[in-house]
C-alpha cells in the first residue's frame, strides 16, 4: 500500500455500526429479554401500564436513533468501498466495529447513568454502581480491544474481494 | 445521514397519533405521559448521547489527517 492510503473512511464506518449495533445490543439484551431498564426508567418509574408504555415508547425514539447510526454506517461503508486508497481490511472493520460497541458504552453509561441519571443498568438493584460501574469496564475493554485490532491491521493492504 | 434524521422526523410524525393503540383503555393516558411540556426536553436528553457518539464517529474519519499531523503516519502505510 502507498503512503496515500487512507483508513479513516473504513474505520468510521466500523465505528458508527459498532454504535449503531452496540445500541441495539443494549435496547434488545437490557430493555426487552432481562427488562432491568428503560431509557428513562429512573425519571419515569415503570410501575404500572401506563408509565410502562411512556418508557417503551421512549424506548423507541432511542431505538430509532440507534437506527439511523447503523444506516449512517452501511452508507459509509459503501462509500469507502468506492475508494481506491482505502485498505480494505476485515480486521480494521471489525476492529472499528468492536470500538464503536465500546464507545457506545462508554458514552452512554457516563452521560446517561452518571451524568443525567436517566436510568441505571440495574434500575431494582439497592446498589446501582456497580451494574453501571460494570456497564462502563465494558466500554473500556471493547474500546482497548477495538484499537488494538486496529492498530494490528495497520499493514494489512489486500486488493478488493481479498480482505483478510 | 439526510435521509437518516428525514426518516427519524417521519417516523415521529407518524407514530404520534399512534401512540399505544395497542392498548385503546391506556393510550390516551401514554400520549399525555410522552407528549406533554417535557417532550423537548427528554428528546434532547435521550438524542446528547447519541450527538456525542456522532461527533466522535465523523471525527474517526479524519484519523489519517490526524496522525499526520502528529507524525504518527510518517513512515508507514496509514
Amino acid at each position: 500500500m502507498t503512503n496515500t492510503s487512507r483508513r479513516g473512511p473504513l474505520i468510521s464506518a466500523g465505528i458508527f455500526l459498532g454504535i449503531g449495533l452496540g445500541g441495539f445490543v443494549d435496547g434488545i439484551v437490557f430493555h426487552q429479554i432481562l427488562q432491568v431498564h428503560n431509557m428513562l426508567s429512573n425519571r419515569i418509574p415503570p410501575s404500572d401500564l401506563v408509565s410502562v408504555k411512556i418508557n417503551m415508547t421512549w424506548d423507541g425514539y432511542f431505538h430509532a436513533g440507534v437506527w439511523a447510526m447503523t444506516v449512517f454506517g452501511l452508507l459509509r461503508l459503501f462509500r469507502a468501498g468506492q475508494q481506491r486508497d482505502v485498505p480494505w481490511s476485515g480486521r480494521t472493520l471489525l476492529g472499528a466495529m468492536i470500538a464503536g460497541w465500546g464507545l457506545f458504552n462508554l458514552v452512554e453509561g457516563t452521560i446517561n447513568h452518571q451524568i443525567l441519571g436517566l436510568h441505571h443498568v440495574v434500575e431494582s438493584a439497592s446498589n446501582k454502581l456497580p451494574p453501571d460501574l460494570a456497564f462502563l469496564a465494558s466500554g473500556v475493554i471493547f474500546l482497548l480491544g477495538g484499537s488494538a485490532l486496529i492498530r494490528a491491521a495497520s499493514h494489512d493492504a489486500a486488493p478488493r474481494g481479498e480482505a483478510r | 445521514m439526510k435521509w437518516s434524521a428525514a426518516s427519524l422526523i417521519l417516523s415521529v410524525v407518524l407514530f404520534k397519533n399512534a401512540t399505544a393503540a395497542a392498548c385503546p383503555q391506556c393510550r390516551p393516558r401514554v400520549a399525555a405521559g410522552v407528549y406533554n411540556q417535557d417532550f423537548g426536553t427528554n428528546l434532547l436528553v435521550l438524542l446528547l448521547t447519541l450527538a456525542v457518539l456522532f461527533a466522535i464517529g465523523i471525527g474517526t474519519y479524519y484519523v489519517d489527517a490526524l496522525n499526520a499531523k502528529s507524525g504518527k503516519g510518517k513512515g508507514n502505510d496509514t
